[in-house]
């Protein structure tokens, strides 16, 4: 019951800092120069054509009463449409959040899955050669630009080696996209009982997972040494290992809990990021998600376009910290329901 | 699956009597729900029936002989020919899915470097649509055109007169290309276009003139079945714009559209009822790949068969490979230094004129465009009628630079005002001739500062006339001196972004753009290249070569001078 009256204190938090997040958003793009109108017109069109279809686009108005417009049809699910896909934005994100998705998704899953225990290992044999080359491999991973090591990735195992598939997205050309259940290829094909393109869809994944995971596995590494190291260093850890208990236990039973609350808001952080700002790996890789739509989007000044993407991806942080506060209030009793 | 469900209520029995720990019971959840998945996995796939239709597409989109892939840059930005004034990939798409009712005859050319390819000659306008076509004897100001008889959309609706006249008043009432049609004053309303009877089209020109046919080539005026306009029209919007931007129309021409996914894949497929041949590749798909540097992997690694927009600097790499075929051939192409002459101190002529002495042409050529461009020194380029280099005699020379720089009051360029070149976009050959200007400029004591600005950013200060000098480029889609100059030297014209200013060039247009005095229109045409490269609000810098690269085993390729590609022509050649 307290945890459920919890929830719902921390949902009613999402209206304000959404309503803020839309308003923003929405003015922010206005104040940028540049209108996309220009490049819908063409080259060709006279100055008075320009200006008839910025008055129908309501470009011409006050911003206020723009973004009085923009709220009323947003409360409608209404989030415009994009200049540059001439569709409504609520259904490019649509088609596109899966795909920054499921790369993100298991690129996580592969940097918690390597970090965690590499920052674990590193706390526990701290000093030993060990820990020199995880704390050099966490360098290289804050510090080598995410570009450089997708192309590297390509240039190895698709130029060279010829082992993995190319920047043709998330399927080879010229095969059809699975019928939609969840957007995420790798499940929807298994659902539809294609093993072929399962595998495809799989085998396309690899180099731009290991993209990201690689960039994303360093801070969680450092950040789980550095907590694991603290909590090693606690009073409690010494009276445990003065009771006799095995290494195994004091580490992974009171230690690592201790040490892994800040480990997983950090996790959330890292995720919230890469949902919407890996732009340079899908444009390395061709994946068509959230970062190029967004990026295509603010250079041609695609205000709606622009717009839903910081709603979705504001939205998508508050979920993400939402369950995250859960699940560390579920963790650590110190947390006040 | 139901062995599944039984061991998961198992497990869920276990867990209530107390014989299995939570950890436990999650632990065999999670094993039994990933091995479920892929139990129904295998049972649909080995109890399914005959191969479902997306295996059957699998298979023919794998099958090279019959399918032609492309890595292009850019998404569709509308599906309106009426409106295709910007995406390449959208115009090319639409080039294949309509044919126009006249298109220029097919040529052999050489290249530079001894290739034989082919080409069109924009002097000869042949059928189409259009069985034949001719002016009026007895009244030249009129068009004719014999529909060809049995020509269906790909929905099987007849294409006749009455479907031109309604889809040509579409495009001229609604559309921003109808300034292909209303040039110079060639047709002044939509009256214009009248069926004479089932088969004969007509346009009715303000005067006879050799522009307005050239214009009518363009794939802009490709007609859309008036079926379907009427059902997506709505009474606000009467001629359904709204619908075709996302939307494409049914098509007319040897490919009809299969399937479109932003920043993904555009599918064509041959259109079975087309009248004439039906091509060799009966898919192409155009993947869009934002990364030059990928499509190029791509094309090398032979996953795509040509890539469009390859930087030029990739240009000995790939003339290099074994694999790829490149043609490099000359166009009217012309990248330009632009000045705004409303802005200080560029509405000074000395001072334009100075900067013109101060290019560093040649580098431009050798360095940026690798030797694949030809020198520029006329506003109508090589390889369009009437032009004429002999009024220019800019190139490289300080001295002389230093001198004019001294005549308009700024020796050494003291005194001048800040001096900010704008680049647009990512476009890193601009600001590579960027960089070449900075230096260059420094020689005569001008310092100008670098900026670069977003697309949309860039366009807006363009078309405000807010930007002081800046690096721009232009192939005039129709190879004709008056369409060109009307763009980027009539006074009132919206693409005249450095603001050039002659009474006398106006005039000449005036007179001349829709003039058949072949004699006159030479005569005028030169003397308006004279006063442009005197003003020198533009500065030439070159012509760039078109440069197609594809696979060896890709034949068939054919240029066309507005740079879009017809995939009807290609085929896989044996090598």
């Amino acid at each position: 019951m307290r945890m459920l009256r919890y929830i719902l204190r921390r949902i009613l938090f999402i209206v304000p800092v959404l309503l803020g997040s839309i308003l923003i958003a929405f003015f922010l793009t206005r104040v940028v120069p540049g209108n996309p109108i220009e490049k819908v017109a063409g080259p060709y069109a006279s100055n008075e054509k320009v200006e008839e279809l910025k008055t129908e686009a309501g470009l011409n108005d006050p911003i206020i009463v723009q973004f009085v417009h923009y709220i009323g049809d947003l409360i409608q699910g209404d989030m415009g449409i994009s200049y540059q896909t001439n569709q409504p934005v609520t259904k490019d994100l649509w088609e596109k959040f899966p795909a920054s998705l499921e790369l993100v998704l298991y690129a996580m899953i592969l940097a918690i899955a390597l970090a965690i225990p590499l920052g674990v290992i590193s706390a526990v044999k701290r000093g030993t050669w060990v820990d020199h080359i995880a704390r050099v491999l966490a360098v290289l991973g804050v510090s080598v630009p995410i570009f450089w090591i997708g192309l590297v990735l390509l240039s190895a195992f698709y130029v060279r080696f010829e082992i993995l598939p190319g920047p043709e997205g998330r399927l080879p050309i010229g095969y059809p996209e699975p019928d939609r259940i969840t957007g995420l290829f790798t499940i929807d094909t298994l659902l539809h009982g294609d093993i072929d393109s399962f595998w495809k869809a799989t085998r396309a994944l690899i180099l731009p997972v290991l993209t990201i995971a690689i960039v994303a596995m360093a801070p969680i590494a450092r950040m789980t040494r550095a907590m694991m190291i603290d909590a090693l260093d606690s009073d409690y850890i010494r009276t445990s290992r003065s009771m006799g208990l095995p290494t195994r236990v004091i580490v992974l039973h009171h230690a690592f809990k201790n040490a892994f609350i800040p480990v997983l808001t950090l996790i959330a952080a890292v995720f919230g990021f890469a949902l919407g700002g890996e732009v340079l790996v899908e444009l390395i890789f061709t994946w068509p998600g959230l970062g190029l739509y967004s990026y295509n989007a603010i250079l041609g000044s695609d205000f709606p376009a622009v717009q839903g993407f910081i709603i979705l991806v504001t939205a998508v942080y508050i979920l993400i910290y939402l369950a995250v506060d859960v699940t560390t209030a579920i963790l650590d009793p110190r947390v006040e329901l | 699956m139901s062995d599944v469900n039984q061991q998961l209520k198992g497990l869920a029995e276990d867990f209530a009597a107390k014989k299995i720990s939570r950890r436990q019971l999650w632990q065999g959840a999670a094993a039994l729900g990933l091995s479920g998945m892929w139990i129904a996995a295998l049972e649909k796939g080995a109890l399914a029936g005959p191969a479902p239709l997306h295996n059957q597409l699998k298979a023919a989109g794998q099958d090279k002989a019959t399918t032609l892939i492309i890595a292009v840059a850019e998404n569709v930005d509308t599906f309106d020919p009426a409106w295709t004034v910007g995406s390449k990939t959208a115009q090319t798409a639409l080039q294949n899915l309509f044919d126009q009712l006249t298109q220029y005859e097919i040529v052999d050319a050489i290249a530079p470097d001894g290739t034989a390819y082919q080409s069109v000659n924009t002097e000869s306008i042949i059928g189409m649509i259009a069985e034949t076509w001719e002016y009026d004897p007895a009244e030249t100001s009129v068009m004719v055109f014999k529909v060809r008889p049995g020509v269906t959309y790909a929905n099987g609706n007849p294409i006749n007169a009455n479907t031109l006249v309604n889809s040509y008043k579409r495009v001229f009432d609604a559309g921003v290309s109808k300034f292909l049609l209303s040039m110079g004053g060639a047709i002044v309303d939509s009256t214009a276009f009248e069926a004479r009877d089932e088969s004969t089209f007509i346009i009715r020109m303000s005067k006879a003139n050799t522009l307005t046919a050239k214009n009518n080539v363009m794939h802009n005026t490709s007609c859309i079945d008036p079926v379907e306009i009427a059902a997506n029209a709505t009474a606000e919007d009467p001629f359904a714009l709204e619908y075709f931007k996302a939307n494409l129309a049914t098509g007319n021409g040897p490919y009809k559209l299969e399937s479109y996914k932003p920043d993904d894949s555009l599918v064509l497929v041959a259109n079975e009822t087309y009248f004439g041949e039906q091509p060799a590749f009966t898919t192409v798909i155009l993947k869009v790949v934002p990364d030059a540097t990928q499509r190029v992997q791509l094309m090398t690694k032979g996953d795509v068969d040509t890539a469009t927009k390859v930087p030029i600097k990739e240009y000995e790499a790939l003339k290099a490979n074994a694999d790829i075929k490149t043609l490099s051939i000359p166009t009217p192409l012309i990248v330009m230094l632009e000045l705004n002459g409303l802005v200080a101190p560029f509405d000074n002529k000395a001072v334009r004129q100075a900067i013109a002495y101060a290019t560093p042409y040649q580098d431009i050529i050798d360095q940026i465009y690798l030797g694949q461009a030809a020198a520029a020194k006329s506003l109508v380029p090589a390889g369009m009628p009437t032009s004429d280099f002999s009024f220019s005699a800019y190139e490289l020379n300080y001295d002389k630079a230093k001198e004019l720089l001294a005549a308009a009051g700024f020796p050494e360029g003291e005194g001048l005002p800040d001096i900010t070149l704008s680049i647009a976009g990512d476009d890193v050959q601009k600001e590579r001739i960027g960089i070449l200007m900075q230096d260059s400029l420094k020689n005569i004591g001008i310092e100008i500062k670098i900026e670069k600005l977003a697309y949309a950013q860039f366009n807006e200060l363009q078309q405000g006339s807010k930007l002081q000098m800046w690096t721009d480029e232009w192939i005039s889609w129709v190879n004709d001196p008056f369409y060109h100059v009307s763009w980027l030297a009539q006074s009132a014209s919206p693409n005249n972004y450095p603001k050039l200013k002659s009474d006398e060039i106006d005039a000449l247009i005036a007179e001349f753009t829709l003039s058949d005095d072949t004699a006159g229109r030479e005569a005028a045409s030169k003397r308006i290249q004279e006063i442009v490269v005197d003003e020198s609000n533009y500065v030439f810098l070159c012509q760039p070569n078109w440069v197609f690269y594809s696979r060896q085993d890709l034949g068939g390729y054919v240029y066309y001078n507005d740079e879009l590609p017809r995939y009807y022509h290609h085929f896989r050649a044996t090598t």
